[in-house]
């Protein structure tokens, strides 16, 4: 398996580095590509998640890790409840909880412990979101968010009857200190008070379901699909573009109107002001000033696209070890990135000159 | 007697014979007409027979509370710890609520402190500084200082049992039973808590001399589909990092109540039940449905976990449960309580074994009986129920907790053999219900002593399995073995209804078809029946949800119409089969499973998986949303999952 891991990777990995020609502290990366050929069940991923050493990815065949140089996989023979793993978080514990397209799990210990629709209060069997807040467990299903209290196990669901909720699908959950947003398909973002269990939404104020009417005027499009909240600010992926909310004031995003890669957002992640956007049209980095953008062109070769704060634009082409456009998902490991795309695992790796390939981690 | 007396007899005879005759005509209209209907009405049934008046209307009081009815309080050890001087033992005295100091030099209790709420698990730090103990029905650990026996701190954790304290006393890690977890905290820094994942009821931990490693006993095998072979799981704990590093299945095996870790922490040793509930239980008559194992689990990352039996063939030691390993790792000790035994144990000998066997020979070990001659080096008889073991810090002396016997016996440990005996005092004279327990936990009433009723009602509870019944050694009588907890007014008993009491229940028949040994002669019935009778409900734990769940549930639960406001009818109703305050019936029903079977009550549902005569239901939900097909289980299809999540909350606090 390592000889394969390795040698499919080293094949895949051919350096990009990048001096950008605007924001200083943009990142310089290398790509490498893990795909069926270095293990992974299916090249479809749909998630990914960093627990230190070890890189866990959720395909459309099943859950892999990648440490120490190996993949493992597992399975429905392992005790994964479907194939389709499609969200994963961990908890301080370290348990790791698994969304699939058949039900929830939790990996503890090498054991798989499932949860689905028809053996415990979990909403609906299709997870598109997991987050863990303490002893809770929140789960963003097709039929509303279910939340699991690891320490009663009791459940709870949270729909259209008992929340402002509008449509019952929602597809992402983050929850932390007690508070937790919701992004609902078409029902925009809902947020609930760790102290008083109520909840709160953020709408598009315009309610155009083709357009902007009025820029930073609120929540850019009902249909959310992603949110993450970080220093205090919640970043909100829609199908029409990117949102930002500080507390007091919205900013939209679109490809129209700054760097980001596409409007059609599936994931978010972000850290220290930064925020990284999967999209269907690549991956975008934006550090409140300055966008990077990685995708790959027609020619397959890789692109990366610099909107400086004075709208100037630089492209800079070369290299490859970029996956795909159509990324599901991002997660950040130190100064790396991964990607899970629809044709293999990617990893971003920051060059600095201290630091040689990363087949070892 | 004259005319006039002779016509007022007449008179008289007439009018009694009239007014017989219209209390009879009345009788019987009331019979055929209003009987029937008050019970329709009340039970929504056609079938039940109205003249049984006292199936509804008899005494029906709660299920007993926690507490010895008789008046008396025997001590009932269940925990013990050694000072690390040697010169003093702590016993968690679960039957009369204290902690005791004994002076291992006199042999006297010297201290006792009142630890409320049935003490069970008792640990002493390595520098003799701090001690814990558990009280399970209190969900509570006390931190207390060793020399003062002052309360330091405390712990919530949801029914706590075995535990450990670090070497300083600056951590305690505990096994939470009810909540399938083992708790780490430091004392005082409740925000430092965390809680594990363990297997099916933590039961017993060890904790390695250096600290690095936590083992923990975990007792019930997880619920499986019946016909699939259970597991159960020593769980292995990095506590440094509060991470769990390794689960080992132990398959086909269960009831694991003691662990004890090596010097080197490379291994430990963790007592349990051997299961074989996929046979019928005709196998009884040969020996093959359960026996007594030592675990031995290498603790490395991959090691190996081999079962090693602890009976001989035709000679079975039932029950095993606190295990205990000699400073030097030669010796291993694991108390029998069925048995009234404890078995010391050639560690050396298991090396052996494990050295000079590998792939299907080392996992037959598991199943060969003979094979307990080569590393068994004694059995030493003890009193009733020996559970805990505690060995001095030297390792010549054993303190074995006879808990149904209000004593400690101290084993020399080289010569294997009782050279003393700890009287804790106690009533001094048997209850019924005392003479039940010790029968109810004595393999000797079963073939070849076996097991005993404990073996499958640990804790007067459920084992977790599905048994076959089949008598005639052919087909298949598969039942999910019943929580005994409660049930003192819920007769008729058996899953299919038929034994009018636990008199019959536990009878001549039952010995033919289980024990397969001599019935229990009528005076030691009536006092098993009292034991089984006396055996009550745990206390209510907070269930955590919201009122409006709990509420919501609630209002299911006794609700008359369906969301859509149709009339649900009477037997589709929720608290008819299982009606307040028993919350049964105490009638047979049909619920869509293959049968009519007896209502079993629902006090401490949630914790008597897997559900359903035959165990089908794995969970509460799966009750409704897979097994109860056209609504056969009371009307539950118009129910919202937001709805069936606030029943199965309701159902689990009762």
């Amino acid at each position: 398996m390592f000889v394969r891991f390795a040698t499919a990777t080293l094949a895949t990995t051919i350096l990009l580095c990048v001096t950008p020609a605007a924001g200083g502290d943009a990142p310089s990366m290398r790509w490498e590509t893990f795909d069926t050929a270095a293990g992974l069940p299916s090249n479809k991923v749909f998630t990914v998640l960093v627990d230190g050493p070890r890189v866990w990815a959720g395909t459309e065949e099943g859950l892999a890790v990648l440490e120490d140089g190996t993949v493992r996989v597992f399975g429905t023979a392992e005790g994964l409840p479907f194939p389709a793993v499609t969200a994963l978080a961990v908890s301080d514990s370290g348990d790791l909880w698994v969304g699939t397209m058949g039900g929830l799990a939790r990996l503890s210990g090498g054991r798989f412990d499932v949860f689905t629709q028809l053996n415990s209060g979990l909403a609906n069997n299709v997870v598109y979101g997991i987050s863990v807040d303490g002893p809770a467990v929140w789960v963003a299903t097709a039929a509303g968010l279910s939340r699991y209290d690891t320490r009663t196990g009791n459940w709870s669901i949270f729909d259209t009857t008992n929340t402002l909720m509008h449509e019952p699908w929602t597809y992402a959950v983050h929850a932390e200190d007690g508070t937790v947003y919701v992004a609902v398909w078409g029902g925009g973002v809902i947020v609930r008070d760790g102290d008083t269990g109520q909840f709160r939404e953020h709408r598009d104020p315009d309610g155009e379901m083709e357009i902007d009417l009025f820029r930073d005027d609120g929540l850019v499009h009902d249909v959310t699909s992603a949110i993450r909240v970080a220093d205090g600010v919640m970043w909100v992926g829609t199908y029409f573009g990117l949102s930002r909310y500080d507390g007091r004031r919205w900013r939209s995003y679109s490809e129209e109107d700054s760097g980001l890669a596409g409007d059609f957002i599936n994931y978010v992640e972000a850290r220290d002001g930064v925020a990284w956007i999967a999209t269907d049209q690549g991956l975008s980095r934006f550090d409140g000033r300055t966008w990077h953008t990685w995708r790959l062109l027609e020619d397959a070769s890789l692109e990366l696209r610099i909107d400086g704060p004075d709208g100037a634009r630089t492209k800079r082409r070369g290299g490859s070890g970029f996956p795909s456009n159509m990324i599901f998902c991002v997660a950040l490991d130190g100064d790396d990135v991964w990607v899970a795309t629809a044709a293999g695992l990617g990893h971003g790796i920051t060059e600095r000159p201290d630091r040689s390939n990363t087949l070892n981690r | 007697m004259t005319a006039m007396s002779k016509r007022r007899l007449r008179y008289a005879a007439a009018g009694f014979v009239l007014f017989m005759s219209v209390l009879g005509l009345a009788g019987w209209v009331g019979a055929n007409t209003w009987l029937p209907a008050h019970v329709l009405n009340k039970t929504g049934r056609t079938e039940v027979p109205a003249g049984l008046c006292a199936r509804c209307h008899a005494r029906r009081s709660p299920p007993p509370a926690p507490v010895d009815n008789t008046g008396l309080r025997y001590v009932s050890p269940e925990g013990l710890a050694v000072s690390p001087d040697g010169a003093r033992l702590f016993v968690a005295a679960s039957g009369i609520d204290r902690l005791l100091e004994v002076d291992l030099s006199t042999g006297k209790t010297i201290r006792s402190v009142e630890v409320p709420d049935r003490p069970y698990g008792v640990a002493v730090s390595a520098d003799g500084r701090r001690l814990a103990v558990s009280s399970r029905d209190g969900d509570r650990v006390r931190i207390l200082d060793a020399a003062t026996l002052e309360v330091r701190d405390q712990i919530e954790v949801t029914e706590p049992l075995g535990l450990a304290l670090s070497a300083d006393g600056g951590r305690v890690f505990v096994a939470e039973g009810l909540g399938n977890a083992v708790v780490l905290a430091e004392p005082g820094s409740p925000s430092s808590t965390d809680r594990l994942v363990a297997g099916m009821q933590p039961y017993a931990l060890a904790l390695s001399r250096d600290g690095h490693l936590l083992a923990v006993a975990n007792r019930l095998a997880s619920p499986v589909t019946p016909g699939v072979l259970g597991a159960s799981e020593v769980t292995l704990v990095d506590p440094r990092r509060n991470r769990i590093l390794e689960r080992r299945e132990l398959r086909s095996a269960h009831l694991s109540e003691g662990i004890a870790v090596s010097s080197d922490g490379s291994f430990a040793l963790a007592s349990a039940v051997r299961f074989r509930n996929l046979l019928p239980l005709t196998q009884v008559a040969r020996g093959a449905v359960m026996n007594s194992a030592v675990v031995f689990i290498e603790t490395r990352a991959g090691g190996r976990t081999v079962q090693f039996p602890l009976d001989e063939v035709n000679a079975f030691f039932a029950d095993p449960s606190g295990v205990a390993l000699t400073p030097d790792d030669r010796v291993a000790f694991v108390a029998h309580m069925g048995a009234r035994m404890v078995t010391a144990i050639d560690v050396r000998a298991l090396r052996e074994v494990l050295s000079s066997r590998e792939g299907p020979a080392l996992d037959a070990v598991a199943d060969d009986l003979g094979i307990s001659a080569e590393y068994v080096l004694a059995r030493i008889p003890t009193r009733q129920t020996p559970r805990a073991l505690a060995l001095s810090p030297s390792g010549d002396r054993l303190y074995v907790a006879e808990r149904l016997a209000d004593s400690i016996a101290v084993i020399d440990t080289t010569r294997f053999a009782v050279v003393e005996r700890i009287d804790l005092g106690g009533p001094g004279r048997l209850t019924p219900e005392r003479r039940g327990e010790r029968l109810f936990h004595d393999a000797s009433v079963t073939f070849q002593a076996q097991f005993s009723c404990r073996s499958c009602h640990p804790d007067g509870h459920s084992d977790g399995l599905i048994w076959d019944f089949e008598i005639d050694g052919v087909g298949r009588n598969l039942v999910d073995t019943r929580s005994l907890r409660g049930i003192r007014d819920t007769a008729p008993f058996k899953w299919n209804g038929k034994n009018p009491d636990l008199a019959t229940q536990c009878g001549p028949r039952f010995a033919r078809v289980l024990t397969r040994s001599d019935p229990f002669p009528p005076d030691k019935l009536k006092d098993l029946v009292a034991f089984i009778e006396s055996i009550p409900v745990p206390p209510k734990r907070p269930s955590h949800a919201s009122a409006e769940a709990l509420e919501s549930g609630r209002q299911i639960f006794f609700r008359a119409r369906t969301n859509d406001g149709e009339m649900i009818p009477r037997a589709q109703r929720c608290n008819t089969c299982h009606r307040p305050p028993l919350f049964t019936d105490r009638l047979v029903s049909d619920v869509g499973t293959g049968g009519r079977f007896d209502t079993p009550h629902l006090f401490d549902i949630g914790s008597t998986a897997p559900y359903l005569h035959d165990g089908r239901a794995m969970t509460l939900e799966e009750i409704w949303t897979v097994h109860s097909p056209e609504d056969s289980h009371g009307i539950a299809e118009d129910l919202s999952k937001v709805q069936l999540n606030d029943l199965v909350i309701y159902l689990r606090s009762l």
